[in-house]
């Protein structure tokens, strides 16, 4: 039972993640390959700032998100300048670059050693640590992301980032500033999946940079393709399937060696399938061109 | 003959792609509240004077001046913001939202479109003023029952009128128009360049490049022959279109 209430957490995060990249793959397009860079910013800050300064991880989930989408303020200076393709490589070296620099800054990160102990969430002194304690605090926060990204995708700046998507000179031509629109949505999106880094810190209570590279990126970005772009609910119906799945296969009684690559196959499979049978997702409206 | 103030003024402007001279040192006056064609063989630098006027292209020299201002060196969605609003010569709709969606981009503008507007749950907003506006505007091109409607799903004709009348819920004071009646029927153009009258009884200025003498004759009061970069002949339509180097530079002949 805790096993799947574990399984329920991860859904959660995940769910933020692909909420977060959604906004700005799925409803403005722009395809950013370095999503897990924000949340390692969010992770590790708070993480570091409750380790050594003991500041409540409240507060650290703040400042991570704020870190992180200060990393979105970064990348959207090549998002003016380039696109599609050439794009989605410059987020996908932003991804490789901050990972390196988790990795390598040793002093301050501890590097490939990890920062373990992180303290847990303390809600008016009383410490979250039953597994479904940190269930119900993380739905919450994530129903609450949920809520404030429908609203914002259903009023005129959303619908001005579908425009971007649709055709960004014609959004000019409208009179939309699309550059200052694509800043805020990258910062926007960075600050929640800062903010998604954290509560997995504060959760597994050890994080190192293998929990983020370029894989964990392509598993967001895959999340938010097979649930469908540009629709939230197909984020987190992604996010749930695309984790659900992969756990069914600890039960087919498959030794652990096998089981992670299989793992990432099933990835490589589901994406193949769908693309051809399914390319808006399951639930997707948008096509990507 | 009746004194109207100039709105858009063009002095000395030239655009060069390689060693194509596309505008070459062009100087221009559009008058308010008039209807005026830019017609011209491909590659005589129609589409690049609108993109230039834009800014969608920066001019190599010169100015351009609006409403006394000049504006020369605005970003392309400032031209937008400041009354100049366009179509383009290969549509350029949304299709992958309604057609709703696509006016009401126009239609809303400003505070409305912050960040933390979007985000703030405790302001109520309903766009109904501006889906009414929205209503009304496609009304007058017959397009009112396509309002739910994919963009993508729309006829050539329709998009067509689609962007024109996206342009014109931008309330803007001039209108540049790249080849609004290509390729559409008939009918469909009639309903365009009735429209376009009516935009001027309502004090607008308007802009079109168009290939069709028949339909510059039936809509605008001045014309503007480009070639190579320069004007060659200018004034009314009847004049225009029997000037011998324009009809040189038209067919050849």
């Amino acid at each position: 039972m805790e096993y799947l209430l574990h399984i329920l957490v991860i859904v959660c995060i995940y769910s933020i993640l692909s909420m977060s990249l959604d906004i700005i793959l799925g409803y403005t397009g722009i395809p950013a390959l370095g999503h897990a860079a924000f949340s390692l910013i969010g992770a590790y800050t708070s993480a570091l700032l409750s380790l050594n300064l003991k500041i409540s991880p409240f507060i650290g989930m703040i400042c991570g998100g704020i870190l992180a989408s200060f990393l979105g303020m970064i990348i959207t200076f090549p998002a003016f300048r380039l696109k599609g393709d050439y794009l989605a490589l410059a987020t996908f070296g932003f991804g490789i670059i901050v990972y390196s620099i988790a990795k390598n800054w040793v002093s301050l990160t501890r590097g490939p050693m990890g920062l373990p102990g992180i303290p847990g969430f303390k809600i008016f002194g009383y410490e979250i640590k039953e597994v479904w304690q940190y269930l119900i605090f993380v739905f919450i926060i994530a129903v609450m992301i949920y809520f404030l990204l429908s609203l914002l995708i259903n009023r005129p700046f959303g619908r001005v980032l579908k425009s971007i998507r649709e055709d960004e000179i014609a959004s000019c031509a409208l009179g939309k500033n699309t550059q200052f629109f694509k800043l805020r949505v990258f910062m926007l999106g960075g600050f929640f999946a800062g903010v998604a880094g954290s509560l997995y810190a504060h959760y597994i209570t050890f994080i190192d940079p293998s929990s983020f590279t370029v894989i964990e990126s392509l598993t967001i970005l895959l999340m938010v393709i097979f649930g469908g772009m540009g629709t939230l609910k197909g984020s987190v119906i992604g996010a749930f399937l695309l984790i659900m799945i992969p756990e069914f296969l600890r039960f087919v009684g498959l030794p652990s060696s096998i089981a992670a690559p299989l793992r990432q196959m099933l990835y490589g499979l589901i994406l193949v399938i769908l693309m051809i049978y399914r390319p808006q997702g399951i639930i997707g409206k948008y096509r990507w061109k | 003959m009746e004194m109207k103030e100039i709105i858009l003024k063009l002095i000395n402007v030239s655009k060069s792609f390689g060693g194509v001279k596309a505008l070459d040192s062009l100087n221009l006056e559009i008058m308010r509240q008039t209807i005026n064609a830019i017609i011209g063989p491909n590659g005589s630098g129609k589409t690049t004077l609108l993109n230039v006027i834009t800014k969608f292209l920066k001019p190599d020299t010169g100015k351009i001046i609006f409403h006394g201002k000049d504006i020369t060196y605005l970003l392309p969605h400032q031209i937008a913001c400041i009354g100049i609003g366009r179509t383009f010569q290969i549509i350029r709709i949304f299709p992958q939202i309604t057609v709703m969606e696509n006016m009401l981009l126009a239609l809303e503008r400003g505070k409305v479109e912050g960040l933390f507007f979007g985000l703030n749950p405790f302001i109520k907003y309903s766009s109904k003023k501006f889906e009414e506006k929205a209503k009304e505007l496609l009304g007058k091109v017959g397009l009112e029952d396509k309002i739910n409607e994919l963009a993508e799903n729309l006829s050539h004709g329709e998009r067509r009128l689609l962007e024109i009348m996206r342009a014109v819920a931008l309330n803007a004071d001039l209108y540049l128009f790249d080849e609004p009646a290509a390729g559409v029927f008939p009918e469909v153009r009639t309903r365009i360049f009735n429209l376009f009258k009516s935009l001027k009884e309502e004090g607008k200025t308007i802009i079109f490049v168009e290939h069709n003498m028949d339909a510059v004759q039936e809509c605008a009061e001045r014309v503007i022959v480009l070639d190579k970069g320069k004007i060659i002949s200018d004034g009314k339509p009847e004049i225009v279109l029997k000037d011998k180097g324009v009809i040189k530079a038209y067919f050849g002949g």
